[in-house]
């Protein structure tokens, strides 16, 4: 008797600790996953970062953006009027916008990095091209 | 009393077995639980390791780009020690200095030197482990293929907007 009550204290000790660990053990899990997320996000950004930084500086030695924008792998999407490169872990977009000045025009390239409807990062280059000028 | 005993016996050996069973499982758990942490954040480090890599490798060449492109910047190849350098060169008061960029013996170097000595690889200080540093200019582009100690290769681009390149 005295044994079977021991093992029965026993067996209740151990589904008390098994609960606990149950409970301890989900926080743990939601922490690895959250862990594990902004790893890969900071992975994201971080490649994406190093590829807008490349484009930006290459449109600003480079007049024709569009080979530049070939050369990466971009495509043109003629329905948003964007440049499109698809990447495993992102997707980067690359708008051109012209606006004339009253001595030449302002070349506004905006490149955005989004990943699954959040957006990694937004970068604008702008060149300004100077025309010719009447005297 | 001997059957009560007999019916009794199998009750509590299985109870035994069940909390044994139980130890088991919690034990089986908590290993798993700690190899999973284990191996999260050795991935996490790893990656945190590759991106500080990849972040510092391609802003010193930048940093290194814009703060001397006043200068005129040359690719240099010393055959004789396999070495492929970016060179920048400024003219101080009359006498030429060469800084250059270069990897050796697992390290992206800098050597920063008057151009009366020659270059010699093992003067260079050391700014940041690299494997492989392969620069390449195009008119006023300047394009380095850098690999990581990691084995990750990244191309960065350099517009060199204050002075002219040599090619």
């Amino acid at each position: 008797m005295k044994e079977t009550n021991r093992t029965n204290i026993l067996l209740v000790e151990m589904l008390v600790v098994i609960l606990f660990f149950m409970l301890a053990a989900t926080t743990i899990v939601e922490l690895y996953a959250s862990a594990r997320q902004k790893s890969i996000h900071a992975r994201t950004v971080n490649s994406a970062m190093l590829v807008a930084e490349d484009l930006t500086e290459r449109f600003y030695d480079r007049q024709d953006e569009t080979a530049e924008l070939t050369a990466f792998g971009f495509v043109y999407d003629s329905e948003t009027g964007k440049w499109v490169l698809e990447k495993e872990d992102y997707v980067m977009t690359a708008q051109v916008q012209e606006t004339a000045k009253e001595a030449g025009m302002l070349r506004t390239i905006l490149l955005k990095a989004e990943r699954k409807d959040q957006v990694l990062l937004e970068i604008p280059s702008s060149r300004y091209l100077p025309g010719e000028v009447s005297p | 009393m001997s059957e009560k005993k007999g019916v009794r016996l199998p009750a509590r050996r299985i109870q035994n077995v069940f909390v044994l069973l139980l130890l088991a499982i919690f034990a089986g758990s908590s290993i798993l639980l700690t190899a999973m942490g284990a191996g999260l954040y050795r991935d996490t480090v790893a990656h945190s390791d590759r991106n500080n890599s990849e972040r510092i490798l391609a802003a010193i060449v930048r940093g290194a780009a814009h703060s001397e492109d006043a200068g005129t910047a040359m690719v240099e190849r010393f055959d004789e020690f396999g070495i492929v350098s970016l060179t920048f060169i400024n003219d101080y008061d009359g006498e030429i200095y060469y800084r250059r960029l270069f990897c050796s013996d697992g390290a992206l170097r800098e050597s920063y030197t008057s151009a009366e000595y020659e270059f010699t690889p093992d003067l260079g200080d050391i700014l940041f482990p690299a494997a492989a540093f392969e620069p390449q200019l195009d008119g006023s582009l300047l394009t380095a293929r850098i690999t990581t100690m990691e084995g990750t290769t990244q191309e960065v681009s350099v517009c060199l907007r204050a002075g002219g390149a040599t090619p």
